[in-house]
């Protein structure tokens, strides 16, 4: 009676198990890939997307900062202040410099301070329209970082995270 | 450390997409298949080296690579069943003529594809005189024909 399945070559083996198994991963690999795509659409890899940003309201004005973003890429923190007649001051604590660095200032600020162990930019204020200053900024270490930053009066702590 | 880390997380990261994304990505060359891997160098090199494109690092990083190239091939000697992970293993995509559905479909080839490299090789026209179709690791087809009795 002749053998049902020939003989294969020298070298070749019957890894059919293996190669089923690995298949299937593969298949859910790219169902993976492709929520991987989706999520990034959404914005959960930084740089863009709904998740990728953070805003904070407060009286004193509105801080749009990136709440996911990616190690040494650019990235901005948009703040809005409310009309005003006097100065208006944005602050910044040590640790959010050790997670960015502020690349630039448009439009630049009128003076930098020092108070409390927060530095503060201070810009000049339009009393009838609201003024957005965006400050250009680069990551500089991965992981989930936390700072604090604020207009005057509404400081606060956040948490970003920065994709390796 | 930078350039170490860079390089291993690169060629890792490269090696598991590549494998998921199935072996036929490799196995025809299309023009398409060029543009994808001329794209994928450009992007990764700007990754591995960061922002350092001292000689230094470009060193370090093919130092890397190569250290990596070689303790995965004692990788894969010590321990088979890594060597099959890493490379995959030969599948027979012919047995005495009969397509497994299952394996074409597996490695996303078409019967064409088979009949391509079996007319290339061998001169052979018809599937019913092939003995083997195999996809080899390295991603080409060898066809061992039916001897003539």
């Amino acid at each position: 009676m002749a053998s049902a399945k020939a003989e294969f070559p020298e070298g070749v083996a019957d890894h059919g198990a293996f190669q089923r198994k690995f298949w299937a991963a593969q298949r859910i690999a790219w169902i993976v890939f492709g929520l991987i795509l989706v999520g990034c659409l959404f914005g959960a890899f930084g740089r863009g997307g709904y998740l990728s940003r953070s805003v904070t309201d407060t009286e004193n004005g509105l801080v749009d900062f990136p709440a996911i973003t990616r190690w040494n890429a650019p990235d901005d923190l948009e703040v809005t202040f409310a009309p005003s007649q006097s100065d208006r001051v944005f602050f910044v604590d040590a640790r959010f410099f050790d997670t960015f660095s502020v690349e630039g200032v448009d439009p630049p600020q009128k003076a930098t301070m020092v108070r409390d162990g927060l530095t503060g930019y201070v810009f000049a204020s339009d009393p009838i329209k609201p003024t957005r200053i965006t400050f250009r900024l680069q990551t500089q270490m991965p992981g989930l970082r936390t700072a604090s930053f604020g207009a005057e009066g509404s400081v606060a702590e956040h948490k970003i995270f920065v994709f390796p | 450390m930078d350039a170490v880390v860079r390089g291993l997380a690169i060629y890792f990261v490269l090696l598991i997409i590549i494998r998921l994304s199935g072996r036929r990505t490799l196995a025809q060359m299309t023009p398409f298949d060029l543009v994808i891997v001329l794209v994928i160098s450009e992007t990764t090199q700007q990754a591995m080296l960061g922002d350092d494109f001292s000689i230094t690092n470009a060193v370090l990083l093919i130092l890397t690579l190569f250290t990596t190239d070689i303790a995965l091939s004692y990788v894969k000697r010590w321990w088979t069943k890594a060597g099959h992970i890493i490379d995959g293993v030969p599948t027979v995509l012919v047995t005495d003529g009969r397509y497994d559905e299952v394996a074409m479909r597996g490695c996303r080839l078409d019967k064409e594809d088979v009949m391509e490299a079996a007319r290339a090789q061998e001169g052979i026209e018809r599937a019913a005189d092939i003995k083997f179709a195999i996809l080899e690791v390295s991603g080409n087809i060898s066809i061992v024909p039916k001897k003539e009795s």
